[in-house]
């Protein structure tokens, strides 16, 4: 018991000390840094984010065990890099990457394994003969009734006033054949913008799952997808053209077009690239991308190893060097 | 000498005792005990005299405005575990009604600014945070001069928005907190050579919150992932009450004021903010603030 008379002082320190003791306690420090620190961040961020172990048939903690072991506090932080790389790899994943300040890894096997399928400088050369309109960041041109566009990415802004220029353009022609080899992907809402014009009323597309907590297997239930249909409409026949380029967003548009029954997809199967790409900052400053969701095709398939075509067709390396396009002319043929 | 010795040597041995309960508390997490910050145990005699704040009846208000610096650190586990840190600005506004027994007091901040984060500065995130409380302490004792203690409540909404500069798809985060508060003031007025100064500090700490965040893989709620940002529309449908275990802060507002004339008083202000959301979205927030606060007694 005091008298408050006697305790002023203690009083005033002892608001004080409680102050900066709960300041002290609390104060937010920084994360350790060192190699081990930053490989067991990398890979327990992973653990809990990534979206696909399962469907990759991926044993992560075997993964920890096999790459941990090369991992010291005296590893550099170059060697670092190439052993979280790597182990990184291992998901065989197009969406996962890390990137430091002097260099960047990611995975381009979805790709380079394959054949191009594709040379732009033989379609604008020989079939377009230079001569072909843009709008916006598409090229197009009719020959003979039957149109042609290429949208090279999903990155570059088609608004929906140059979608509706352009469609008012080709609403005249027997058919037309859209492009998207090479298109890596991109904006998903340039996606929504070109595919609303081929969809004739509203549309389940595809689910999306995404990570409900950080256990592996924690997923939310399916979330459907729609999208409306657009003012003005094409309905008439339609090729699409796809090779293994065709990834992440471009996918997704491969996936919604498969769907429709006046839509025929000619060329190799797409990269795929189903999940959607998140950021994550390493207490070290390097940045991580990860798969954080999965996406699934209206009849639940998950659409990550890529959309098969209805006719495969390839271009040799011979047709390639005479600058032939054997697929582009077979589908040509099919709007004849 | 030793008289001096005797009178600091309990508030230190207290104020220890007082940090060490705290940590326990904390690591415990106890969820559902009220924190009491300052525990005072008077006892008072005929020998000291209470002194009123005001006449019987009537009612002081008072306007403030205080721009003030707020250095913010947070740590955002979604975007990384990296601390981001900056000095941003603030402003508030409140009005007080001081009575003889009671206090209110409704206060207004917000405060906007860019944070970087400290192991490499390239990378950068918005920061938005705003709050508005309402306060209701009343006096405890009647003979306490030139000490004035108060308990009470209060209800808070605090809520804090970042956007990531550089992240692709999700680049949003959000908290948000409605509360219910046990809440306490200690002032000092000073007599003598320094009358018409007067220290206060304030401290609040939750104990019943409505608390929302985004869905863990996502800029949006729980109900609709594929949105973006705070839907004050599923307000209901996406908070959750939450005591200390998931949700735990501690405001201490401290300050020392001048009256300047009858109708006029400056203050500066040191008020530091912690926070805590131990959720599948872990945020860990610390915000000291200086300002200079007006207030204009009407």
């Amino acid at each position: 018991m005091f008298k408050i008379r006697r305790c002023r002082g203690s009083l005033l320190i002892l608001v004080l000390m409680m102050a900066l003791g709960c300041e002290k306690k609390l104060d937010i420090k920084d994360e350790a840094t060192d190699s081990v620190a930053i490989f067991d961040e990398l890979w327990s961020v992973m653990d809990q984010r990534y979206s696909m172990f399962s469907f990759k048939e991926v044993d992560w903690d075997r993964v920890y065990t096999e790459y941990r072991q090369q991992v010291t506090t005296e590893t550099d932080p170059l060697q670092l890099f190439r052993i979280c790389s790597r182990m990184l790899e291992t998901l065989k994943d197009g969406h996962v990457a890390l990137l430091s300040e002097k260099d960047t890894a990611g995975y381009l096997g979805f790709y380079t394994t394959y054949a191009a399928n594709f040379s732009y400088r033989n379609i604008v050369d020989n079939y377009l003969r230079n001569d072909y309109k843009t709008k916006g960041p598409v090229i197009y041109k009719i020959v003979d009734g039957v149109g042609y566009l290429y949208y090279r990415s999903f990155f570059d802004t088609f608004t929906e006033t140059e979608v509706n220029a352009l469609f008012g353009e080709l609403v005249q022609t027997k058919g037309l054949i859209v492009d998207v080899r090479d298109n890596t992907g991109g904006n998903s809402a340039n996606v929504i913008t070109l595919f609303s014009h081929f969809l004739a009323e509203r549309k389940l597309v595809k689910y999306n799952v995404y990570k409900s907590s950080a256990g592996r297997n924690d997923f939310s239930s399916p979330d459907p997808f729609y999208i409306e249909p657009s003012n003005l409409i094409y309905s008439k026949p339609v090729v699409l053209l796809t090779n293994r380029k065709c990834y992440s967003a471009c996918n997704d548009f491969v996936l919604y077009m498969s769907d429709l029954s006046n839509v025929k997809i000619m060329g190799d199967q797409t990269g795929g690239g189903g999940g959607v790409p998140y950021n994550y900052i390493l207490s070290n400053g390097w940045k991580l991308q990860y798969s954080a969701t999965a996406t699934l095709s209206p009849e639940r398939i998950n659409i990550e190893n890529g959309i098969q075509p209805d006719i495969n067709i390839g271009i040799t390396t011979i047709e390639e060097n005479t600058g032939k396009d054997p697929i582009l002319e077979k589908a040509f043929e099919a709007l004849q | 000498m030793t008289k001096h010795k005797h009178r600091y040597r309990p508030a230190i041995k207290y104020g220890y005792g007082c940090i060490d309960a705290m940590n326990v508390l904390l690591k415990l997490a106890i969820s559902k005990v009220i924190i009491i910050m300052l525990v005072v145990q008077v006892t008072y005699t005929g020998h000291l005299k209470a002194q009123d704040i005001a006449p019987e009846g009537l009612s002081l208000w008072a306007l403030s405005l205080q721009p003030s610096l707020n250095r913010i650190n947070v740590i955002d586990r979604k975007f990384s575990s990296a601390r981001y840190s900056g000095a941003i600005p603030g402003i508030s506004l409140s009005v007080d009604v001081t009575q003889r027994t009671v206090s209110r007091k409704l206060h207004v901040d917000f405060s906007k600014g860019a944070l970087n984060m400290q192991e490499n500065s390239r990378f950068l995130l918005n920061h938005t945070s705003f709050y508005i409380g309402y306060a209701q302490l009343y006096k405890l004792g009647r003979s306490l001069a030139p000490f004035s203690i108060k308990a009470g409540g209060s209800f808070t909404v605090d809520y804090a928005e970042r956007n990531y500069e550089a992240f692709i798809n999700s680049d949003l985060s959000y908290e948000f907190a409605a509360s219910l508060n046990a809440a306490a003031e200690l002032s000092y007025s000073f007599q003598n050579s320094l009358e018409g100064f007067r220290v206060a500090a304030r401290f609040r700490v939750p104990v019943l919150s409505a608390i929302q965040q985004p869905s863990f893989a996502s800029d949006g709620p729980d109900s609709d992932p594929e949105k973006k940002g705070f839907q004050p529309s599923s307000l209901f449908k996406d908070s959750e009450f939450a005591s200390f275990s998931k949700y735990f802060r501690i405001s201490n507002h401290m300050t020392l004021e001048k009256e300047i004339g009858s109708r006029h008083k400056l203050a500066l202000v040191y008020s530091w903010n912690y926070y805590q959301f131990t959720t599948s979205r872990e945020v860990r927030s610390a915000q000291h603030l200086m300002g200079l606060s007006y207030s204009f007694i009407l």
